[in-house]
């Protein structure tokens, strides 16, 4: 727990805490390493800006997923983003790497639109309602839920029935 | 399936040294957003858009007298620029590379901790240099290589000092009369200075 709802305080403490959270949804979203870090960096001072009090850590965790959400999308109408294409190395430790089954779920998960990566992370990864995923990205549930029953489609396709299970 | 996806993205995070590198910028933030008042604030936004006019109406001018199209009244067909000779990822030498950048999203000054501005004069004439935070300069080697900063750093072409500083200095150095952009950092800067070019630094002032 942090022990302030202040921004501006106990920075490492939400750096340490939330840090992670916010590059997850900003790899999911932007699908690039350094973006989601310029986007993590951006958030970040976007919340100590901001002033703000929040009620509890919820409504702190929401803020945050919500300023990415908005972040990623102000990158994606950069001109920048339009017109650069940037080497990616791979994001996933060579440990990781030994484990042939996480493999498959890390190719198929790159294989994946960017949207698709988006609502399965905030849906199985940050347990979000579909409410609150459409929410934050200012879609319908009904639209939510498409996206969720298309990428877990996606996925059993990519992985051959493998993960038949997947989604029930 | 689920907890093999909670793996997957588990393992996307950041590293310490990323999270020390945002603790350190975010605690100087923190530490100016309360040491700025209100009153300050709101001043400085006031003297932020009397300089741009001010800036905008002086290069107008200059341009105007000079005959020709340009930011910051740049001369054209003046002396060419010589940057340090660098090793390219693939150990290729160059002596002269190109980056892209946010040409959309920079000056960011919503922080000092973030995009740095130096106009800076070479051989009459100026150059436009401005680092960005992390990765928003993608580097273009004349081998058709292209990189972010981070890379550029982690193969050890560019200090990591220079971030951990703060102050961003690896920088872009953008041609006004070819519109053609490299790199520069304050190292090369230095560089430049010593080999005798009318070199002058001041962060954010239209030098003349």
């Amino acid at each position: 727990m942090i022990s302030s709802l202040k921004s501006g305080d106990c920075i490492d403490e939400v750096v340490a805490e939330y840090s992670d959270m916010v590059y997850r949804l900003a790899y999911s979203m932007t699908g690039s390493q350094n973006d989601a870090y310029d986007v993590v960096q951006d958030v970040l001072l976007k919340y100590i800006e901001s002033g703000l009090t929040f009620n509890d850590e919820d409504h702190r965790k929401r803020w945050l997923l919500k300023v990415t959400s908005n972040q990623c999308r102000q990158m994606f109408r950069s001109h920048w983003s339009k017109t650069v294409e940037i080497a990616e190395t791979d994001i996933i430790s060579d440990s990781t790497q030994a484990d042939d089954k996480r493999l498959d779920i890390r190719n198929a998960m790159q294989q994946l639109p960017d949207k698709y990566k988006t609502v399965l992370y905030l849906f199985y990864y940050e347990e979000l309602p579909v409410g609150r995923i459409a929410s934050l990205l200012e879609m319908s549930e009904g639209a939510v839920k498409t996206r969720l029953m298309r990428a877990r489609g996606l996925m059993e396709k990519k992985l051959r029935g493998d993960y038949s299970d997947y989604g029930k | 399936m689920e907890s093999e996806l909670k793996r997957y993205y588990s393992a996307v995070q950041l590293t310490d040294e990323q999270k020390a590198t945002l603790i350190a910028g975010a605690e100087t933030a923190a530490h100016q957003s309360r040491t700025v008042a209100p009153r300050r604030q709101i001043f400085s936004v006031y003297r932020a858009a009397a300089c741009l006019v001010l800036l905008i109406g002086t290069a107008g001018a200059i341009a105007a007298s000079k005959g020709f199209e340009g930011n910051y009244g740049v001369q054209p067909d003046t002396a060419s620029i010589s940057l340090p000779s660098v090793t390219s990822p693939s150990g290729e030498r160059t002596s002269f590379y190109y980056c892209d950048s946010h040409y959309d999203a920079i000056p960011d000054n919503t922080s000092s901790s973030a995009g740095e501005e130096i106009l800076f004069e070479l051989d009459g004439r100026t150059y436009f240099l401005s680092g960005r935070k992390s990765s928003g300069i993608s580097f273009v080697f004349d081998s058709g290589e292209k990189y972010t900063l981070r890379q550029v750093m982690e193969r050890g072409i560019i200090s990591p000092e220079i971030l951990a500083s703060g102050g961003y200095l690896v920088c872009m150095v953008r041609d006004n009369k070819t519109g053609e952009t490299s790199l520069l950092n304050s190292a090369a800067a230095d560089l430049l200075r010593e080999r005798g070019g009318n070199v002058r630094i001041e962060n954010g002032k239209l030098i003349k």
